[in-house]
Order: C-alpha cells, then structure tokens, then sequence
C-alpha cells in the first residue's frame, strides 16, 4: 500500500510538469501579450503612449524572447516560491490569489462534503423504500436539481432572500468585512455566507449523486450476500449498512476525484452572478487580458488540486476495495 | 433412527409472488414433517419453488414475495414450539432463530459472500450476533470451524477474501458460517451444484459427517435425484409449486411413482450398462408461471395422463404404506 502511494505520487510530477507546459502555451497562443492589449485599451481611450517605456516593460519581463524561455524562466521562478508578477492588478501573483484559491477551496470541500452528506442517506432511503411516496418524491426533488441550471438556482435564491427577507445574500462576506484581515468574527460571517454558494454548487451533483447511490444500491439489494446475512439473523440497518450499502458505496468513492475539479470549475458562473470573491471569476479575467503569470499560477494550482484528489479518491477506493491490487 | 421427535411441521403453505404481471404461486399447498437427526431431501428442477421454499422458513422471502397462508411449526428444544409464519419478518423472534436455530447455505458459494470483506469476517457476525463471544474468542473458534469444515490452513484463509479461495473451499466456508452456531437445523439450497463433480462427493461425505457430529437434521435442496438419493432419508419431490410425490429416499429412487419422478430419474445419463440410446427428457417444457388450470399442472407432458386429470388438482395421498403421490391415475390403481 505504501509503495503503491509513493509510486503514484512520483506519477504525479510528469503529469503536473506536462499540464504546466500545455496551459503556459495555451495562454499565449492568441496573438499579442498583455503588453499589446494594455496599448490597444490605452489608445481605445486617447491616451498617450510611452512606447519607450512599453519597449522597457517587454524586455523586463522577457516578453520578447521565445516562449520556451519564458515557460524556463516562469517554473524556475515558481520552483523557488515566486509565481511572478500580475500586470492588470500591479501586485504578486501570490498576493493577488492567495485568498482567492483559499476561499475556493473552502467553497469546493465544504460543497463536495454537502453532497455526500445529503446523497448518501437519501441515496440508501431512496434505495429502500423502493416505488414509495417518499421515494417518488426524492426522484423528483433530485430530477428537478440536475435539471436546474446552478446560475438559475443562484439567482432564485438571491431573489427570495432580497424578496421574503430583505437581506442581501451575494458575496461570501458582509460589507464591513469584505476587506478586513481574518479574525473569529470575520469567520463567523464567512461561515453565514457560506451555506448559499455551497448550496447552489453542490445541488446538481448532489442530485446526480442520489440516483447513483440509490441505483447501485439496488442492484446490490437483490445480491444473495444480502440474503445471507439476513439469514443470519443479522438486523436490517447493520446488515445493510456493512454489506451492500458499503459495495454501493465504491463507485461514489471513485466519482470523488472527478467531483472536486467540477466543484472548482464549475463554481465560476455562480462566483459571476453571486459575486463571490473566488478564483473563477478571476481567472476568466486573468485569461481575457492574457495576464499570463495569473492565469498561469491559477492553472497550475486548480490542475494540482485535481491531481491531488485523483490520487486521495484512488487510495480511499483501495483502501475500501480489498479487490483492488497494488501491483 | 432411534430419535424421531419433530423439529419443525410446515402444513399447507402457500407463498406468492405479486408481480405486475400477475401472481405466480411459487409455493403452493406444501406440508411437510422434519424430523430430529434426519436429512429430508427435496428435488425438482428450476423454478418448482424449492428455494423460494427454503427462504419460507426462514422467513427471508424477497418482496414481491409472500407467505400467503399455512403454518410453519417449530419445535425449538426447550420444547417451545412457534409458528414461524406469524412471526414479524423483522422482528426479534425471527432473528433469534436465523442463523441460530435455522442455517442457510445459499446456492451460489461466490455470490453468498460478500467480496469486501474476509472469510473470517463474515463468520464474526453470525457468532457475535447470538453469542457473548469477544472478537479474539469468536476468531479462535471460527480457526477451529474452518478446520472442522475441511479447509486446510484454517488460521491462513481465516484472513483471506472470498476471491482469493477456490470453489471448494468457498462452499466449506459458506456451510462453516450455516453451523458456526449449532444449529438445529440445516437448510442446504442447492449446496452442490456450483462445484465439480469430485469437490461435489467430498461436500456430500462432509454434510455427512456434520449431521453424525452435529446431530443436526438437514433440509437438502438439489435437482439432482441421485445426489440426494445418497444422503437424503426421505425425498419430497417438487413440481410448480407442489409436492408431486413423497416417500422413503431409497424407493423413490429405485421406484419411483409419479410419472414427473419417472422422467427424472429418465433424464439422468447412467454410466455402465453399454447403452447408446439417447438420454429422455421430459415432454415439453415447465408450465407457465402465470397460467392456472384447473387440473394437474404436470398433465400436458405427462405419459399416463386421462381424461379426469383436467378436472382436478390432485392432492397428496398415500397410494402405498410411507409413500405419497398426487397422480390421480396412480391413486385410482392402488384402491
């Protein structure tokens, strides 16, 4: 098991450094830098251009040599912890991201944990009260949540809140909070905010991940183990619980990896439309304006948390699945 | 057979199955005695209600299945005697006699365990839901089951999963979880058929062997005449649903009364008396679940069939001294 995890992570480095080197080219495949866009934004707007100094930033920055130096010269500077400079906010990439990749992170477990929270029992319910009214009704609360799009859900949501409460539900802060340095309260707040954002990230998946549960767990329902161990005598909730609900469980435990990077990504429209200071909308900005350290640090830290969690629900299913081999 | 006090007395006992397209009567009508120390053998081939019987008794009929009358009478042996069909499918009761009482060894040796977790493991359970058995205790003591069973290197494949053992040893660890608690009764459902033929004779000498060590009785499910003719001490024979003939093992075996049992035992290649005739089987096919007619079941395939066998379902009856047939035919001749 330990060799197996070792020799996974050592997979881990060439994909990082082949995903690093695609989304580093990717950027600057349109034609031009941040430099021409910058110009291009200048003259829209009549203003004077010191094209001496423009001359002076692209040398700086080696915008002027081939894109292999460039790539060269962005992963040694991140190597030892700088991920360059972001033009459009004039700051550090670090500084610029770094809450930003925190409250995405937060936004993305929290969500996925929801989902396996809510899915889960409602899955093993469904599963077991097969045709029931209540049944019924959790097919039809999970087919109307993947059908909903998260934006719409978003928007419904920030409607009923500013309708039947008077309250303002966007953004993950409250307005004397938004820039003030962390603290307990500012926690606290955050933790008020929180549930909104994670609802409407996670319903899709969660209703995608009831019909899962309840679907594997009826096809194991009818497995002869089942019968077995009830002819032991074993009572309803234990036997299910060890036996099949723990068989249906795997292919859950597999979805997990695809799950967290679907959580990140797919949080961006709802982050545009509930405002919410995280990475997504950032990084559409970052890509449009051809920031390129942003996009590409943005990119190189969401491929790694995939990765990651690739690797966390692999070991999580071998551990489950004792059929699963190491060699 | 010195002991032949009862064990358990199952009279007229219907089950159906509600499904959508109708009601199949998977049992229908069935009595029959299970005496102490004592191997009743029931055959019949696929779909004659045999393994839905066995799930009967134990009360594990899968929904839309249901006990729809009779009585299962169990002579437990602190002379309380229940009937198990009015016990709560769920209940305590039940449960109490699962696997303690009653053992069930599921056909399917491989489908019977569950892969996810170890032999050992699953034989915990059993033990540890009717006895006070601490973890290590229960373990020593299922070593000591899995040697008694046959397996060699029991404290090896104590810690093995079920993928990693072979057929054999996978129905021995199967009838070492049906026992691990005593029971009285043993419930073997087809305990053969998975395996090939020579593992087939060791399971049958070690069933034999548990019932003189055990001084268990047996309930031996198979659709093999011959295979239960060798251990069974009373055979009931079992056709859509209903016991079709009942009888002493070796006579009906060796004379068979119903014409369905004649077709059987017909139907089974012989080795040794040079003939290159071709095998019988039985004229056309199993009846359709969902048809009901009003006269014997078995009547469009069989060889003496008249005119007064569509009128009536024949009932079990004794036709010659501890032998019973529902054949009409054969009842009018023996008057």
């Amino acid at each position: 098991m330990i060799n197996y995890i070792i020799r996974r992570i050592f997979y881990m480095i060439p994909t990082l450094i082949i995903i690093s080197m695609i989304s580093f080219t990717v950027i600057q495949l349109p034609p031009g830098d941040y430099l021409t866009t910058k110009i291009a934004q200048l003259q829209a707007q009549d203003e004077l251009i010191n094209v001496d100094l423009i001359e002076a930033l692209r040398e700086e920055y080696g915008l002027d040599k081939p894109i292999y130096v460039q790539y060269g010269k962005w992963v040694w500077n991140i190597l030892h912890g700088d991920f360059g400079y972001s033009w459009e906010w004039q700051r550090p990439v670090e500084e610029v991201i770094g809450e930003r990749i925190l409250l995405t992170a937060i936004i993305s477990f929290s969500a996925t944990f929801m989902i396996y929270l809510v899915a889960i029992p409602v899955g093993i319910f469904s599963a077991t009260h097969k045709y029931s009214v209540g049944d019924y009704l959790v097919t039809f609360v999970a087919f109307v949540g993947l059908a909903l799009p998260n934006f719409l859900l978003a928007l419904l949501l920030l409607f009923l809140g500013y309708a039947l409460f008077d309250v303002s539900l966007s953004g993950l802060f409250s307005a004397e909070f938004a820039n003030a340095p962390w603290s307990a309260a500012k926690v606290g707040d955050l933790l008020k905010h929180l549930w909104i954002p994670v609802i409407v990230v996670g319903t899709t998946s969660t209703a995608g991940r009831i019909r899962v549960m309840r679907g594997n767990l009826l096809d194991e329902l009818n497995k002869p183990y089942v019968m077995a161990a009830r002819a032991k005598g074993l009572s309803e909730v234990k036997l299910l619980l060890k036996y099949p609900v723990r068989t249906a469980l795997n292919p859950l435990i597999s979805g997990l990896s695809v799950l967290l990077p679907q959580m990140i990504s797919g949080a961006t429209i709802t982050a545009v439309v509930l405002g919410l200071p995280t990475t997504g909308p950032m990084l559409l900005g970052a890509l449009r304006s051809q920031d390129v350290y942003l996009a590409g640090a943005f990119i190189l830290l969401l491929s790694t948390l995939t990765v990651i969690s690739t690797l966390l629900s692999d070991i999580l299913l071998a551990w489950s699945d004792p059929r699963i081999q190491y060699e | 057979m010195s002991d032949r006090s009862i064990l358990l007395e199952i009279r007229n006992l219907d089950v159906n199955f509600f499904l959508d397209e109708g009601t199949v009567e998977a049992v229908q009508d069935v009595s029959l005695d299970v005496f102490q120390n004592y191997t009743l053998g029931i055959v019949g081939e696929s779909g004659c209600g045999k393994s839905v019987l066995s799930q009967a008794i134990m009360r594990i009929v899968p929904p839309p299945g249901k006990i729809t009358g009779g009585e299962m009478v169990y002579h437990g042996g602190n002379a309380h005697s229940i009937d198990l069909v009015k016990l709560d499918e769920k209940g305590k009761a039940i449960r109490s006699i699962r696997g303690n009482e009653i053992g069930l060894i599921l056909q399917e040796p491989m489908a019977a365990l569950s892969p996810l977790y170890t032999v050992g493991d699953q034989i915990q359970d059993v033990l540890r839901q009717h006895s006070s058995m601490s973890k290590p205790e229960a373990k020593a003591y299922i070593v000591e089951l899995l040697d008694q069973v046959g397996i060699p290197k029991p404290d090896i494949h104590v810690d093995q999963y079920p993928f990693e053992l072979s057929g054999g040893l996978r129905q021995r660890v199967v009838i070492a979880m049906a026992i691990a608690c005593k029971p009285k009764l043993l419930i073997a459902d087809e305990p053969t058929t998975a395996l090939d033929v020579t593992i087939q004779a060791q399971i049958l000498r070690l069933f034999q062997e548990l019932k003189e060590t055990l001084d268990i009785s047996i309930i031996f499910i198979s659709h093999d005449l011959a295979v239960i003719s060798e251990i069974a001490d009373e055979i009931v024979v079992m056709y859509n649903g209903r016991i079709v003939e009942e009888g002493p093992a070796r006579k009906v075996f060796s004379e068979p009364l119903h014409p369905y049992t004649i077709g059987l035992l017909k139907s089974v290649p012989k080795l040794g008396e040079g003939s290159r005739e071709r095998l019988t089987t039985i004229e056309g096919t199993v009846p359709d679940p969902f048809m009901k007619s009003e006269g014997c079941a078995f009547y469009p395939r069989c060889s003496i069939r008249e005119e007064q066998c569509t009128l009536e379902c024949p009932a079990l009856a004794e036709v010659e001294r501890g032998r019973k047939a529902a054949c009409l035919p054969i009842q009018s001749s023996s008057r």
